[in-house]
């Protein structure tokens, strides 16, 4: 199982701030992440928005990149500031 | 030090012990930012901070080994609060101390114009008119552009 955690506007995409999933074999790059998610969510289009950066064990992808096998996976998008 | 809280602040005791961890600054020059009550004339009820942490705390770290790599401070500390606040509650608590003032001033105007645009923060506003996720306004990059500008 991968913890996914999903912040800000992300969490009101998914309607939680966080879900433990397996992803399925076929899904091994960030452009297949972010269609899955956004079709297991049904919301494809907010997932698509590059503005949501993904990170992978808390470091943030640069994309276009293979998911590996992270043990977390977080969507962020940009922050607000304090 | 930079620590995230989700319990008050409270920035006379923090500046107190700051003072006392600092016995060789000549100047202190400490930030207390607050919830604010209106958000363009409409009522704030409660404002929710989300971290993502380590990520937040390493990136906070990272500027205040900027700032002192910047000016001669002899101190820093960073409060900040996340969770669940309400309006008039401290948000940030900033100090610096150096030798001098002009180093403690503008290291901690540096601070928080990266905490107010840059710092790896969610933040969601409880207004009358609803709920909404805030982004820095136009003014708070430009506040923190000045800092690309500016010589050492």
């Amino acid at each position: 199982m991968i913890k996914f955690q999903f912040f800000g506007r992300v969490g009101d995409l998914t309607g939680k701030m966080s879900e433990s999933l397996d992803i399925p074999e076929e899904v091994q790059d960030s452009e297949g992440l972010r269609r899955w998610i956004g079709e297991f969510y049904n919301c494809v289009e907010g997932f698509a928005d590059e503005t949501i950066r993904i990170a992978l064990d808390g470091e943030v992808a640069l994309e276009p990149c293979k998911i590996g096998s992270p043990s977390e996976i977080a969507f962020l998008p940009p922050v607000g500031g304090g | 030090m930079m620590l995230l809280t989700e319990e008050e602040i409270e920035s006379s005791a923090l500046l107190a012990e700051f003072q006392a961890d600092t016995s060789e600054a000549g100047a202190i020059v400490s930030f207390s930012g607050l919830v604010r009550s209106f958000s363009n004339d409409t009522a704030v009820n409660g404002l929710y901070l989300q971290a993502y942490s380590p990520m937040t705390e390493n990136n906070i770290t990272d500027v205040i080994n900027l700032a002192r790599d910047r000016w001669p401070l002899c101190g820093v500390k960073v409060l900040h609060r996340i969770g669940l606040m309400k309006p008039r509650d401290e948000i940030v608590f900033v100090a610096t101390a150096s030798e001098h003032r002009r180093a403690a001033f503008e290291s901690a105007d540096f601070l928080m114009d990266f905490l107010k645009t840059k710092a790896i923060f969610w933040k969601k506003e409880f207004r009358s008119d609803g709920e909404h996720w805030i982004e820095p306004r136009p003014q708070d990059y430009e506040d923190n552009l000045r800092w690309d500008l500016v010589k050492n």
